[in-house]
């Protein structure tokens, strides 16, 4: 089975250290284009999971000019309640990532995005699944359960109450591996779940997070993130943060 | 604390295990220079302690934080004079931790140490390997998971599973530091001289075996 690696910009504040910068050659140091990545790597279709749709015009202007197919995805988390707005409420959110299928499926998207950005905002966007299912068609939409923060993982591993109702919508699930001891307690439980529920085969995806190029940009990335986290390189205060093959390297390596 | 101790024949009564504690540079769990400088090691078999290992070692390079220095009392004359060979050290640390005969018990280890002791294969050039990470218990989160009320359940949760969930937990007003836990159960030890590896380890080996231990049914 393939592995895709997923891409994050920076766009995704505090997530990630690649840019979209139209750029077709990687400089040494320098911020890394995922423009770049492809041009180097002879990659024909970039995957972007980004936390919000700034980013969307410079990926799609991106893809178009260097001949990329390009599928964009934002990120979100589902919530119990849109209305709920309480620390109570945070123990059912969840990640995952829609994706579009078409160009048709840009405005669907963007009022996702705005609901979440709006009214389900709460510390973070957030959409409740009876919310998301008034503005989905999924013939211009996919939703991919995040292997990481996914409602598998916060159920079992960060005690939270995720219930999730995907009917009706087109659904995936996915499956990483990036060195963390607890990895595989995630995938057997999404393993299990599949099996449960009678998921195709074809809708588990093996996927490789990217948030940067080498496995030693890491510590860059790290100083990012504890930046963002209001904290510092030497006490990061980031849980689990204990692997560097988060990078596009550990996925040319597979 | 003891309200639903579990009375009969205990599984850690004769079972092999390991305490360990590892003392490092800083608190970065990924960044090859936070290399552990200590392993204090506890073998025990029961509550009866078979050996210890108080294992110093002597990087070729070790560039250690003020604050962590002063915390763990780090001691460079000491580490000259009486520091092991890095390499020699995981031999010894990895020859109970990949003997599946033991269990691994530490306080906060599945969110720190066992990062610490992958930096350190990492540094001798060695594979990660977390293969032993069904067998470790960490104190942290069982005392986290007793105090917040969320019991381990054999029946219904994977022990592993359930120490990351409820070892992910913050509180307000509950306390589960080794030496709130220490204190509370009364024990007496030199509360001074913590935070260096064979010391906490003693302290846990008591917290352990009077409390931790009769909520872990295996």
């Amino acid at each position: 089975m393939n592995l895709i690696p997923l891409f994050k910009s920076h766009y995704s504040i505090g997530r990630s250290i690649l840019t979209l910068d139209e750029e077709e050659e990687i400089k040494e140091n320098s911020t890394v284009s995922i423009f770049a990545i492809a041009k180097t790597h002879q990659l024909e279709e970039i995957y972007l999971a980004d936390s919000s749709m700034s980013g969307f015009v410079k990926f799609y202007n991106g893809c178009k000019k260097y001949k990329l197919s390009g599928l964009f995805g934002l990120e979100l988390k589902i919530t119990d309640n849109i209305e709920k707005k309480d620390e109570e409420s945070l123990i059912s959110d969840y990640k995952i990532t829609i994706f579009l299928k078409n160009s048709d499926g840009y405005s669907k998207l963007l009022k996702i995005f705005k609901k979440a950005f709006t009214e389900g905002f709460y510390y973070y966007p957030r959409i409740d699944i009876k919310t998301l299912k008034s503005l989905w068609n999924n013939e211009n939409l996919l939703l991919l359960n995040n292997f990481y923060d996914g409602f598998l993982h916060v159920n079992l591993l960060q005690n939270g109450a995720a219930i999730p109702d995907f009917s009706g919508i087109d659904t995936y699930f996915s499956i990483t591996k990036h060195n963390l001891p607890f990895d595989f307690l995630i995938e057997n439980a999404i393993l299990g779940y599949c099996k449960g529920n009678k998921v195709e085969e074809k809708r588990i995806l093996n996927i490789h997070n990217v948030y940067y190029y080498k496995n030693r940009d890491v510590k860059p990335f790290l100083v990012f993130r504890a930046i963002n986290n209001r904290s510092t390189f030497h006490k990061p205060q980031l849980e689990h943060f204990s692997s560097n093959l988060f990078s596009f390297e550990a996925w040319l390596n597979r | 604390m003891n309200d639903d101790l579990i009375k009969e024949p205990n599984f850690w009564d004769i079972q092999k295990v390991i305490i360990w504690d590892g003392e490092s540079c800083n608190l970065n769990l990924v960044d090859l220079d936070n290399k552990p400088w200590n392993w204090g090691i506890l073998v025990c078999e029961g509550e009866k302690i078979i050996k210890e290992h108080n294992l110093l070692i002597k990087w070729p390079e070790l560039k250690i934080s003020k604050q962590a220095a002063q915390i763990t009392r780090f001691d460079p004359d000491l580490i000259q004079r009486k520091g092991i060979d890095p390499l020699i050290a995981l031999d010894i640390l990895d020859s109970y931790i990949y003997d599946e005969s033991y269990w691994l018990i530490g306080h906060n280890i599945l969110f720190f140490d066992v990062y610490l002791h992958n930096i350190h294969r990492l540094n001798c050039n060695k594979k990660s390997d977390y293969s032993y990470i069904n067998r470790i218990i960490d104190t942290n989160s069982l005392a986290k998971g007793i105090k917040n009320s969320i019991k381990y359940n054999k029946k219904t949760d994977n022990l592993l599973a359930y120490q990351y969930k409820v070892g992910g937990i913050r509180t307000k007003g509950i306390k589960t530091n080794l030496t709130f836990l220490g204190k509370e159960l009364e024990i007496d030890v030199d509360y001074n001289n913590l935070h260096q590896g064979i010391n906490d380890c003693f302290l846990l080996k008591d917290i352990w075996n009077k409390w931790l231990k009769y909520h872990v049914v295996i």
